[in-house]
């Protein structure tokens, strides 16, 4: 039973004197490892730093991209109304379109086919007269616009007749949905579902 | 700064406080891995990759009261110096006795210079030397010995036996040294 007692006061004594011995105060390369250390904590830091750094470059340069696109970028009815292009040679259908259907017969399959359609649809020769609201100008508009240089077509030349609204001009223009548009026209003489390749607009202005 | 403000600052990274706490504890700790290593060179590296581990995972460190964030780093301490051990010394090779009752003389050390102490712990082999810090001076118990080590239990009870018997000798015979 002694010995069982003695044991933990034998090593309680001996854990006391190694400790205050550890205390006490020893001559070593402590700088030395001080500076070792602190070269090793601290790159710990740095990464975080760069990372906020390239984020913010990165952020600037796409800010600025952005900002420099959108003053570049025109609206789409702006870009209409100023580049006033001739197509007379070309179709009613849009260009896409038709290479599609071309297309159609080749090996290659029709989903490798599928075409972004352009954001500004070429315009056609188009005519807008002002008439004013006199009747008897209509002849006189007639002789003037068809010449003799003028390419004639085989179909038939069929007048629409009726009024024009200004406010709808950019969208009675616009390729795929003319037809359409050709039908808010006040008139009682278009024919729904006609093919007017040849027509004359004359319309009075609302 | 108080321990526990001390190490709020560290926590938050403060260069400042790191080397006050590296100071506080760097002496201490030195000595603390030369009884382990008994090497001055790699004791310094113990306490280097020790620190650099301390300052690392401080802010996993909750502190609660005066004497535990000193218990927490002597645990990284002390791991980095078995490490150390490892790379040199196979603990599982080291001989083991039969079962005997050890008889202990707390006289003998409590008569004995401290200093000189730590000294005759260094001539131990580093078998001895090993198992006796922890179970002796560190205070754990021959199955967490066994664990760290890679060793029976019974290996660690007979290592540290041998380690105290040749203690008393030393000092045995330093009396009679001393006596003549």
């Amino acid at each position: 039973l002694k010995e069982f007692i003695m044991e933990p006061d034998a090593e309680m004594i001996l854990a006391h004197k190694i400790r205050t011995v550890e205390k006490q105060p020893v001559s070593w390369n402590r700088e030395g490892v001080w500076e070792t250390i602190k070269g090793e904590v601290a790159p710990a830091k740095k990464p975080y730093r760069m990372y906020f750094y390239a984020a913010a470059v990165i952020f600037f340069f796409l800010s600025v991209a952005y900002v420099l696109q959108q003053r570049s970028e025109k609206p789409v009815s702006e870009v209409m109304s100023i580049k006033p292009k001739s197509h007379t040679a070309n179709p009613e259908i849009l260009p896409q379109v038709e290479r599609a259907e071309e297309s159609l017969d080749s090996p290659i399959s029709r989903a490798t086919k599928i075409e972004t359609n352009q954001i500004v649809v070429p315009e056609r020769n188009e005519l807008v007269i002002e008439v004013p609201d006199d009747p008897q100008n209509e002849t006189i508009l007639t002789q003037v616009l068809v010449e003799e240089s003028d390419p004639v077509q085989d179909s038939k030349i069929e007048p629409i007749i009726g009024r024009y609204d200004p406010l709808q001009r950019t969208e009675a223009v616009t390729g795929a949905k003319r037809r359409r548009q050709l039908h808010k026209l006040e008139t009682s003489e278009i024919k729904s579902g006609a093919d007017y390749k040849n027509a004359i607009l004359i319309a009075r202005i609302k | 700064l108080s321990e526990s403000e001390l190490v709020r600052q560290c926590q938050k990274g403060n260069a400042k406080s790191q080397q006050q706490l590296f100071n506080l504890f760097a002496d201490r700790f030195y000595r603390f891995a030369f009884r382990y290593v008994k090497d001055q060179t790699e004791a310094e590296d113990i306490v280097m990759i020790a620190f650099v581990k301390i300052f690392n995972n401080l802010k996993k460190f909750t502190y609660h009261e005066v004497g535990s964030l000193e218990a927490w780093m002597r645990k990284i301490v002390i791991n980095e110096a078995l490490m150390c051990l490892r790379k040199k010394h196979n603990f599982y090779l080291t001989e083991s006795l039969d079962e005997e009752n050890p008889t202990h003389d707390g006289e003998a050390f409590q008569d004995t210079d401290g200093e000189y102490l730590y000294q005759l712990i260094l001539e131990l082999p580093d078998g001895y030397r090993t198992v006796f810090n922890l179970y002796a001076i560190e205070g754990y118990d021959h199955s967490e010995i066994a664990d760290l080590l890679g060793i029976t239990e019974s290996t660690s009870r007979t290592q540290v036996f041998k380690a105290r018997q040749l203690l008393k000798r030393k000092i045995n015979l330093e009396g009679i040294h001393y006596g003549t």
